[in-house]
C-alpha cells in the first residue's frame, strides 16, 4: 500500500475503531470478542483499502464487520458456544438511582435478548436500529433482498419480545406503552 | 419491545464501554506485514505452478518417450528472487545498480541541465508525432528525482510528463529515461509471477528486438488512481544498459477523477513503443 493510502487508512482506523467495536459488541455481547472482530475487520479493510471509494468507507467497514462476525459464528468452536449476554460491571453517571437502575435493567435485557436471537436477525437489528441504515443498505451488507431484511427485522423484534417476556414480563408492557 | 426501546437499550448497552484494548496503529502495521508476506507466498506458489505445468507439458511436447535418452526429472525450481540470469545486459554495470535500499533518504530533485531541458522539449514533440490527433500537447513537468545519496553529478533518471487532450478529454503520458546501469531489474523479472506486481497486473510481455535490445509491455492497475483504472507501460531495455519507459493511462493522472475513466489507455502499445525506442531519449551524450 502506498504511503498516502496507508496514512488515510491509519486515520480511518483510529477514528472508527471505537464505533466499530460498539457495533461488534452488540452483535456478540463480549467486549473481548468485539475487539477481535474489529481487528480482523481492519486487517481485511487494509487489503482492500486502495479499491474502497472514499464516500463509502464507513459503509464498507460495517459490511466487512458484519461478514466477519457471521463467518466467526460459522466456526465450529463458536457454534458450540452459548453466550448468555452477561454484562461487565460498569459505572453509571446517572445520579438518580432509580433511572440508573432502569437503565441497567434495559441494558441487561437487551443484551440477553439479542444474544438469544438468531445471528442473521441480530445482524439485521443492529444494522437497522443501531447503525440506522436504510433497508437497501442492510440488504446489500447481508447480501439478501430488501424483503428478507424486512421480514428478518420483524421476526427479530418479535423474538426479542418473546425473550424479554420470558425473563421480565413487566418490561414488555413498558415497551408496548412506548409504542402506542 | 418496540423499535424505540430497542434503540435506547442498545445505547445503554454500550454506554459503559471499557477503553479500547488495542492500538489501531499496531493493527495497521501488522496488516501491512501480513499483506507483504501473503504477496510473497502467492508469487512463490504461482512460480511453482508454472514450473510444474512446464514439467507436465515437456514429455507430451517431445512425443513418445525415448528410452535411450534420459530426461531430467525436473528443471531447477527457483521460487525466490535470485540474481537474474539475463543480467547484465551489454553496457550494464551490475556493480552499481540504483540504490533501492537508500529509498528512505530522499534528496531534493536535481536541477535540469541544458541537455535534460532539451530532452523534455523533445518529449513534447515526440508525443505530438506519435499521436498526431491530440490537441494541446505540452510538457507538464520534468524532473530528476534523486533516490539515495547522489554519488556523482551524472543524471541517473529523468522523468518527463507530457499532457495532451484527445476526444475523451485531457490526460498525460510519462516518459522516464534511466541512465545505463541504474536499473537493476531485468526484463524477465518484470513479468515474473513473484515480481511484486503480479496481483495488479493484467498483461505482461517480453519482446526481444533484432538489435539485441528488449521491450517489455505491461498493463496493470496503477499504484495511485481511481478504482478500475489501468496503466499501460512499455519499457525499452537498450543494449548500452539504458532503459526508457513510457506509460499511458485510462484516467487523467493530474485529476484522478473516477467518473472520467476511459475504456482504453490514451496511447496504444505501438505508440508507446515508438516513444521508448526513440534514440534521442538518452542521458549519455
Amino acid at each position: 500500500m502506498r504511503t498516502q493510502h496507508e496514512e488515510s487508512f491509519r486515520v480511518f482506523a483510529r477514528d472508527q475503531a471505537a464505533a466499530l467495536r460498539r457495533s461488534a459488541y452488540l452483535l456478540c455481547g463480549d467486549w473481548h470478542l468485539a475487539e477481535d472482530l474489529v481487528q480482523t475487520t481492519l486487517t481485511k479493510l487494509y487489503r482492500a483499502w486502495r479499491r474502497v471509494d472514499e464516500k463509502t468507507q464507513e459503509a464498507y467497514a460495517r459490511k466487512t464487520l458484519m461478514r466477519t462476525w457471521l463467518d466467526e459464528r460459522r466456526k465450529p468452536w463458536r457454534r458450540a458456544e452459548s453466550r448468555d449476554g452477561v454484562v461487565p460491571d460498569t459505572g453509571d453517571s446517572e445520579s438518580d438511582p432509580a433511572v440508573a437502575g432502569q437503565r441497567a435493567r434495559t441494558r441487561n435485557l437487551v443484551l440477553r435478548a439479542l444474544a438469544e436471537v438468531p445471528p442473521r436477525q441480530r445482524a439485521v437489528l443492529v444494522l437497522r436500529y443501531w447503525e440506522d441504515l436504510p433497508t437497501a443498505e442492510v440488504a446489500a451488507a447481508l447480501r439478501c433482498s430488501e424483503g428478507t431484511v424486512k421480514s428478518q427485522a420483524s421476526r427479530g423484534l418479535q423474538n426479542l419480545r418473546g425473550v424479554i417476556a420470558q425473563h421480565d414480563p413487566d418490561y414488555v408492557g413498558v415497551g408496548a406503552e412506548g409504542t402506542a | 419491545m418496540d423499535e424505540r426501546t430497542l434503540r435506547e437499550g442498545m445505547r445503554d448497552a454500550v454506554g459503559g464501554e471499557p477503553p479500547l484494548g488495542f492500538d489501531p496503529d499496531q493493527v495497521v502495521d501488522k496488516a501491512g506485514r501480513e499483506q507483504r508476506k501473503r504477496r510473497a507466498m502467492v508469487g512463490t506458489g504461482l512460480a511453482t505452478l508454472v514450473v510444474l505445468a512446464g514439467v507436465a507439458t515437456i514429455p507430451g511436447a517431445l512425443g513418445a518417450y525415448d528410452q535411450r535418452s534420459v530426461t531430467p526429472a525436473a528443471p531447477v525450481v527457483e521460487t525466490s528472487p535470485s540474481k537474474d540470469e539475463d543480467l547484465p545486459l551489454p553496457g550494464m554495470d551490475p556493480a552499481e545498480p540504483e540504490k533501492e535500499s537508500g529509498a528512505e533518504i530522499n534528496y531534493p530533485e536535481k536541477k535540469l541541465g541544458p541537455h535534460e531541458k532539451s530532452l523534455a522539449q523533445h518529449a513534447g514533440k515526440a508525443v505530438a508525432e506519435v499521436a498526431p490527433n491530440m490537441d494541446d500537447v505540452h510538457v507538464v513537468h520534468s524532473s530528476i528525482p534523486v533516490r539515495g545519496k547522489p554519488e556523482t553529478d551524472k543524471t541517473r533518471r529523468l522523468e518527463i510528463t507530457v499532457g495532451f487532450t484527445d476526444e475523451v478529454g485531457p490526460t498525460s503520458t510519462m516518459v522516464s529515461i534511466h541512465a545505463p546501469g541504474t536499473v537493476s531489474e531485468s526484463p524477465s523479472r518484470i513479468c515474473a509471477p513473484d515480481s511484486g506486481d503480479e496481483l495488479t497486473r493484467r498483461q505482461c510481455r517480453v519482446i526481444s528486438q533484432e538489435d539485441g535490445s528488449t521491450l517489455v509491455s505491461s498493463l496493470a492497475a496503477p499504484d495511485e488512481g481511481p478504482r478500475g483504472a489501468l496503466v499501460r507501460t512499455v519499457r525499452h531495455f537498450r543494449t548500452n544498459g539504458a532503459v526508457v519507459q513510457a506509460s499511458a493511462y485510462t484516467f487523467n493522472p493530474q485529476q484522478l477523477d473516477p467518473s472520467k475513466l476511459r475504456r482504453e489507455t490514451a496511447l496504444t502499445d505501438e505508440q508507446l513503443t515508438e516513444l521508448v525506442t526513440d534514440p534521442a531519449f538518452t542521458l549519455t551524450e
